[in-house]
């Protein structure tokens, strides 16, 4: 048989294998080695490099290249199977134009230069003031780089302008849970979606955003089950046509319906009544809003929600007040059981706090909630989003496991694990992301106190808002310095001053978490291209420069290196990249910060614990007979080892300290820009099925890239005929901030109602983040991507 | 020759549309079928072309009554290269 009939023969057993299993729901088992190809190819496990939903792959590696990959089976996420962009995954190691040595911008151009050089330059900008040097990271940073990067800004340079990607895409979700449970991160899991009666989807599209997540709610209904699919969205997508309810609302309308839901449940007397007289308590919004709110009683509660009636929902979200009503029979009922998703769409958003909050309300409100299949489950866009950005705690006020700078108890705990002297966290927050990158394109005379950032694994020139009014101006400053750690070329990387050659997934070792609280680890597998090195590593080997400079705070009360690492007793030089991997710098990184975990009960077992398995999910607690137990559904009895024994639920981290959640009201109010005759559509931004984000490692898969090669603009079909536009023809998309030129795609892969556009942002030659909107969530200062005011001009004519 | 992958897939159909959809994917040259279970095809997709392999998926799961199309495995070891193009404007 030839190789390549033998590869396709074992391609067939396994897909063949995994339709058996799935037709019975079987857990996965390991592949036979029948299934893959020949034997020379070594096999190990690692997460996807790509979204939140954490797929387990496994890497086949061949001659020090990964040659092949398989949906993990073993995998409880993803039971085998993946998604057209996790497959391709391996591929986006191998772009040509990969960066593999140090550049430095000399008399404007950049030109190579050694690591030596950069990791001086480096310690030059921390020197000149390291008050001004903030860190920019992202969710997809490894817990132990985003955890290193933690201990370098907040431990040694007592700075704490540090903050991550996430701030765009995930902290109104970290607000609404900590507004209502007082402590983040979801309470249910992704086996909710094999428990659900009722899934709904608020503004999400998980048929390509999360498309192995999705997949399991159709492989139900494959098997005869009955799973009733509510699509709450602003456009058809690939999800709605899954629904059996497809409710089109107005942009930024959700708030009113979350009201109108529980105005029904409360006026019918159908909501939970035991529930919420045991474990809840009623808030409302303090003016201006704050995190805290004020708390209501249920009489002010039901007052407030008085206003929306199912008329008047429908007037205000044009959902029909039918549709509301049927809602309200669903979540009236105990004995269905409903799980609802979202992501984007309720996260960046003006009122993203309170959205969240009023979801999470509407579930506890009707008791829909701490049972299989009850659960508000948020969903996260980045591979660690969950992992790093929010239980490190990478973000300007915070510190790792759920503590935060201005809290002096939290302060000194964190010295303790860090081992340095009293009062070296700085106690107040820094630069949230917005803030950060406002300050760092305002002259030093106006106020910007922002000198130097350095960036790692996130494209911010391209994925903030406004980058007219963020960014640009940095550039024309004097004095003003970027540092970018990528893996391609980016338009971050083509700004930057200095650039460094990164490692990117199996080239080192890693830790994700994803969005169901579930920690997962990987070993390097192959070796990154010429000089490109861990994220981790340039981290550890730019603190060491500033140790030997006797820079004090890169010493720990005991004048060690802060990242001393020892082996048999004797420290090992982890800054020198050829010994860098003499020990497992991940493992001992992590052992020191899991020591943080059990604050918020978020514990996590050994590093050791996490090589044996698909992924653990915390709060993992050590049983009497030695082995380690995850927790599916926290806050829930029969499930959390840290519910009070014979209790239901209980919400320990209560924001009252009564073991009470709280549900929210918060009003509907109008969005900071709207339609008008000027600018007439809605103007939405999100991602698509081929590329993953700002399209950096997935625009260099060719296969993705001529899937999806460039952005367009989605247009309802009467809209387009009434400004006689065709299908394909390139049009001027406006807004008050900026024009660009896409083509217009009529009835594609998602169809907006009249009035309403929708544009991928993945395409770095067609930034459509320079036309969105910079307004943000007053509490998660998350900034609003999904809808501003534009206008559609054909070209060379006067516009419409 | 950009690289070229053998993938095997799952395809997930509406049952009452199986022997249409069969004879519709039969008909494409570039997919091998086995046989039904439940209500997925598994197959495995073999494109002369690397841009075709993308594309073709996408046909599939935009064929009225599939339903969903999920990824089992691929392998590149058959690619003359694992280096793709960069990307536009990089
Ligand atoms: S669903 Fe997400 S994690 Fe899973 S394979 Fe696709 S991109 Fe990767």
């Amino acid at each position: 048989m030839e190789r390549r009939d033998f590869i396709k023969a074992s391609a067939m057993t396994a897909a063949t294998a995994a339709a058996s299993r799935l037709a019975v729901a079987q857990d996965g088992v390991e592949p036979s080695v029948s299934a893959r190809h020949a034997g020379d190819v070594r096999w190990q496990k690692a997460p996807c490099r790509f979204c939140g939903t954490g797929c387990h792959v496994q890497v086949g590696v061949k001659g020090g290249k990964v040659v092949a990959i398989a949906g993990d089976q073993q995998a409880e996420v993803n039971r085998g199977l993946l998604c057209v962009k996790g497959y391709h995954v391996a591929l986006a190691l191998y772009g040509k134009d990969r960066l593999t040595r140090p550049l430095l911008r000399k008399n404007g151009k950049l030109v190579p230069i050694s690591w030596n050089e950069a990791l001086d330059v480096i310690a030059d900008r921390v020197m000149l003031d390291p008050k001004g040097f903030a860190f920019y990271g992202s969710g997809q940073w490894t817990i132990p780089e985003g955890y290193a990067a933690q201990k370098f800004m907040k431990g040694g340079l007592s700075c704490n302008h540090i903050d991550p990607n996430a701030r765009l895409c995930m902290a109104s979700a970290v607000t609404g849970f900590l507004a209502v449970y007082g402590v983040d991160e979801p309470a249910g899991v992704y086996d909710d979606l094999d428990r659900a009666d009722v899934v709904i989807l608020w503004g999400n599209n998980p048929a390509e955003m999360h498309p192995v997540l999705f997949s399991r709610i159709i492989d139900r209904r494959v098997r005869g089950e009955k799973v009733t699919i509510i699509d709450l969205c602003t456009r058809h997508t690939r999800s709605s046509q899954h629904a059996d309810h497809v409710l089109l609302f107005k942009p930024h309308t959700d708030l009113a319906i979350a009201n109108g839901i529980m105005h029904l449940l409360v006026e019918r007397g159908t909501f939970d009544r035991e529930f919420v007289q045991r474990h809840c308590a009623f808030r409302g919004d303090n003016e201006p809003m704050d995190l805290a709110g004020k708390p209501i009683d249920f009489a002010e509660f039901k007052r407030r929600l008085a206003e929306y009636t199912p008329e008047k929902v429908q007037e205000i979200s044009g959902v029909s007040a039918d549709a509301i009503r049927m809602m309200a029979d669903l979540f009236g009922k105990r004995d269905v059981r409903i799980t609802s998703l979202w992501c984007m769409g309720m996260n960046q958003h003006t009122r993203g706090t309170a959205i969240n909050a009023l979801v999470h309300s509407v579930h506890l409100l009707s008791g829909h909630f701490g049972r299989p299949g009850d659960a508000p489950t948020s969903l996260t866009g980045q591979p660690s989003a969950c992992g790093t950005a929010r239980e490190v705690g990478t973000l300007a006020h915070a510190l790792p496991g759920g503590r935060v700078v201005p809290n002096a108890a939290h302060r000194a705990e964190s010295e303790q694990i860090w081992n340095v002297p009293e009062g070296r966290i700085n106690p107040k927050p820094g630069h949230h992301t917005v803030l950060m990158w406002e300050k760092f394109s305002t002259p030093p005379e106006q106020g910007g106190d922002i000198h130097t950032i350095w960036v790692q694994v996130t494209n911010p020139a391209h994925s903030l808002p406004n980058r007219h009014a963020l960014v640009d101006p940095s550039r024309k400053i004097p004095g003003r310095f970027l540092i970018v750690s990528d893996v391609y070329p980016t338009a971050t990387t083509e700004i930057a001053d200095l650039v460094l050659p990164s490692a990117l997934w199996v080239e080192k070792n890693g830790m994700f978490g994803n969005s169901e609280r579930r920690t997962q680890q990987w070993y390097r597998m192959v070796k990154p291209p010429g000089e490109a090195r861990d994220d981790c590593w340039q981290i550890i080997a730019a603190a060491r420069r500033l140790f030997e400079r006797g820079f004090e705070g890169m010493k720990d009360k005991d004048g060690r290196f802060l990242f001393h690492t020892e082996k048999a007793g004797k420290e090992v030089p982890i800054w020198d990249f050829a010994r860098y991997y003499d020990v497992n710098v991940d493992e001992h990184l992590f052992e020191e910060y899991r020591k943080f975990s059990t604050y918020k009960h978020k514990d996590l077992a050994p590093y050791s614990e996490y090589v044996k398995a698909r992924g653990l999910r915390w709060p993992v607690v050590k049983q009497p007979d030695g082995s380690w137990k995850e927790t599916r559904w926290r806050f829930a009895g029969f499930d959390d080892p840290y519910v009070k024994k014979g209790e239901n639920v209980e919400f320990y981290h209560s924001p009252t300290n009564d073991g009470r959640a709280q549900i929210w009201f918060s009003p509907y109010v109008l969005p900071p820009e709207v339609p008008d005759d000027k600018f007439p559509f809605w103007l939405c931004t999100g991602r698509v099925l081929e590329h993953w984000h700002t399209g950096t490692m997935t625009m260099r898969i060719p296969q993705l890239r001529s899937a999806m090669p460039e952005a367009y603009v989605e247009m309802n079909r009467d809209d387009a005929r009434r400004l006689g536009i065709q299908n394909g023809e390139r049009v001027a998309l406006e807004t008050r901030r900026g024009t660009l030129e896409l083509p217009v795609w009529i009835d594609g892969r998602g169809s907006p109602p009249p009035g309403s556009l929708f544009v991928p942002f993945f395409d770095e030659k067609r930034l459509i983040n320079e036309l969105t909107l910079q307004a943000h969530c007053p509490i998660s200062k998350e900034p609003d991507y999904k809808k501003c005011a534009a206008r559609v001009r054909r070209l060379g004519s006067g516009g419409a | 020759m950009g690289p070229v992958a053998i993938a095997a897939i799952l395809v997930t159909i509406d049952p009452s549309q199986d022997q249409a959809l069969r004879a519709v994917l039969r008909a494409r040259g570039d997919l091998e079928l086995g046989e039904t279970i439940g209500a997925r095809i598994p197959a495995v997709l073999d494109t002369g072309d690397a841009v075709e392999a993308e594309r073709a998926l996408r046909e599939i799961w935009d064929l009225p009554g599939v339903s969903f199309v999920d990824v089992v495995s691929v392998d590149f070891s058959e690619a003359s290269e694992l280096s793709p193009e960069p990307a536009p404007g990089s």
